[in-house]
């Protein structure tokens, strides 16, 4: 026989012995190959030709690696060469110099073979750390609705653990009450949707087809399993939520004072007498403070929004303090007296005059804070204005009998100023509860219990946070429910000398 | 005097005077109540002939004290309109859930209201109830 012809009959018995290797158990291993290496000295074959024959068809398999499958069978059949040469050579001693590392072309198979390894791993765990880091959650399930595999987001939102899930049919675990009990029998050719409610949770729940196989013709297309995909858009819904609610608010807000205007309108058209100056004049004042009510309203939406896109401009100038902040407050005297609410404004004799600040602005932050604690104050209480210069930033109720300590909830950021105007306003209403502090500065935000007394917009507080905050001052808030509450503001004295 | 008593109870004291005043005008006897606690008491007290009644109010709700109003045998007859800023149909459900009578919604016409309210009474009249 040629040595070519040998070459070709013993590819041929190795690819018979490695199929039979592979096929057969581990037991069957060490005899496989004593019997091939009897076998091969038998025919008295060169050690050169077993080795080179045997490189030749693993080289020939791992370009051919493209699935873990013939990753294995590499590996596998790698290791036989190094027992067939080990055998072959305590059978024939004369063999003992062909060993696998100094075989070059050996060598240069098992480092190919280890680049391959590190790159499937590598791609391996890609995937891996992507499925497990998605904050989709991902379920694959087979034809019996058997859960294949699961992702750990999929393990939070169904609030089960992988070894609850593994392997249990689907339809026993969840969903059923959802989806009907038959939903997972039925063949999905397409993707399916739903959203579900989940342990208080909403969940967006698809389902798509999956074919699992590398070879698409074996299975003529039909899916070998579902993939079910699970997002959790509780947080989506909120935003929806608190978006239409807020539409809700802005228009029971708008109409309030619409409802005045146009009630009083119509009577002053129609139904009060021509010569009756009093009432005439009665109501037109009223409808002029429900249209400036109107106006505040509209220009609180429209400056959140500005603010927020950085587009508002503050028109900084000198003011008077004390005449600017007195006045501000006492346009809130007849709300007050109509709620018997005792009302006061205290100036800190260290003030200077005159400061360099927005006026428009200072009103704004007086105007929501006294108006919030007028409005959340109950019958006969108080609310009360403290101001005064201050050098730190801490926030603390000021000392005066009556006024509450409780939590507080305060934004602070740094700033180069040392010295600062110190606005706090305090009252005995309902207070805050301490759930709620962390939130009340947020847009729309509106306390479960401040919901049914007055209504709002859920903007006063988040704007004037968004105002102090442009103006590169402090806000806080010390609170206590049942109790009453103290805003606090802070804001970069700028002195005018005079 | 008069020829009925309307129970005004909103929380805005500028829409109870310019409902009060429209009321007044054209003969009818009006108090007022300034949350939904004030309004049962006053249903109660003063039995009126009908009640106009907000629903944002302090204390308690309007749903709330239509409810209470119309679960008491003492004061269930009387006819309440409920005139409110919330103008979503899911509101007006509630309304007419809790037992009112008439749901109507701000920003209103004085006489429009006046007008509603002779026909709820009214009709009181003719069905003899």
């Amino acid at each position: 026989m040629s040595k070519n012809g040998r070459k070709i009959n013993l590819a041929k018995c190795y690819t018979d012995l490695l199929e039979n290797y592979l096929d057969g158990g581990k037991e069957h291993e060490d005899e496989v190959v004593r019997c091939f290496a009897e076998e091969l000295i038998k025919q008295n074959l060169d050690p050169e030709i077993i080795v080179d024959t045997h490189l030749a068809y693993l080289q020939e398999l791992a370009s051919k690696i493209s699935l873990e499958r013939s990753f294995d069978v590499i590996w596998k059949s790698a290791t036989l060469l190094f027992q067939l040469i080990g055998a072959y050579g305590s059978v024939c001693k004369s063999l003992s110099d062909v060993k696998p590392s100094n075989h070059q072309g050996l060598k240069l198979l098992l480092r190919n073979a280890e680049n391959r390894k590190r790159e499937i791993f590598r791609k391996k765990n890609m995937v891996e750390t992507i499925i497990n880091g998605i904050t989709h959650g991902i379920i694959v399930i087979d034809n019996n609705s058997m859960v294949s595999m699961i992702n750990p987001a999929a393990e939070e939102i169904l609030g089960l653990s992988r070894e609850e899930i593994m392997g249990a049919n689907i339809s026993s675990l969840f969903f059923s009450q959802h989806l009907g009990a038959g939903f997972f029998q039925q063949k999905v050719r397409a993707c399916f949707r739903k959203e579900l409610r989940l342990n208080d949770r909403v969940i967006r729940f698809r389902m798509t087809p999956a074919n699992f196989s590398a070879d698409d013709s074996q299975n003529e297309g039909l899916p070998l399993g579902n993939i079910v995909l699970l997002e959790d858009i509780t947080q989506e819904k909120e935003v929806d939520r608190v978006k239409t609610e807020f539409v809700c608010n802005v228009s029971h807000e708008l109409r309030t004072p619409l409802a005045s205007i146009k009630a009083y309108v119509e009577t002053l058209l129609y139904d009060v007498d021509d010569e009756d100056k009093k009432v005439q004049k009665e109501f037109l004042s009223i409808v002029n403070d429900e249209t400036d009510r109107l106006s505040r309203l509209v220009g609180n939406v429209l400056d959140i929004s500005k603010m927020e896109a950085g587009l508002f401009k503050f028109n900084c100038g000198s003011i008077r303090l004390k005449d600017d902040i007195s006045k501000a407050v006492d346009s809130f005297l007849p709300t007050a007296k109509n709620k018997k609410i005792s009302l006061s404004c205290h100036f800190d004799k260290s003030l200077p005059k005159s400061i360099f600040i927005d006026a428009d602005a200072l009103k704004q932050l007086i105007n929501n804070l006294v108006g919030n604690s007028i409005k959340y104050t109950p019958k006969g209480g108080f609310v009360r204005v403290d101001v005064k210069k201050t050098n730190s930033l801490k926030m603390s109720t000021p000392k005066r009998e009556g006024l509450v300590v409780g939590n507080a909830s305060c934004e602070n950021k740094e700033t180069d100023k040392d010295s600062f105007v110190e606005i706090s306003v305090s009252d005995n209403g309902m207070g805050i509860p301490d759930a709620e502090l962390p939130r009340i500065f947020d847009k729309f935000f509106q306390g479960k219990s401040s919901q049914n007394a007055a209504a709002g917009t859920g903007l006063g507080l988040a704007l004037v946070k968004q105002i102090v905050e442009a103006n590169k001052g402090v806000i806080g808030v010390i609170s206590k429910e049942g109790k009453g509450s103290t805003f606090i503001i802070k804001i970069p004295l700028i002195e005018v000398k005079e | 005097m008069g020829i009925g008593k309307i129970l005004i109870a909103d929380d805005e004291p500028h829409i109870r005077r310019i409902i009060g005043y429209n009321f007044k005008r054209v003969g009818y006897e009006v108090i007022e109540a300034a949350d939904g606690k004030e309004a049962v008491d006053l249903s109660l007290k003063e039995a009126p002939s009908l009640i106009i009644l907000d629903v944002a109010m302090p204390e308690m709700d309007g749903y709330e004290a239509c409810l209470a109003i119309k679960s008491n045998e003492k004061t269930k007859h009387i006819p309440i309109i409920m005139l409110t800023a919330r103008g979503q149909e899911i509101d007006e459900k509630k309304g007419l859930d809790v037992g009112a009578d008439v749901y109507e919604t701000k920003p209103f016409s004085p006489r429009m209201l006046i007008k509603k309210v002779e026909e709820v009474l009214g009709s009181e009249i003719t069905t003899g109830a």
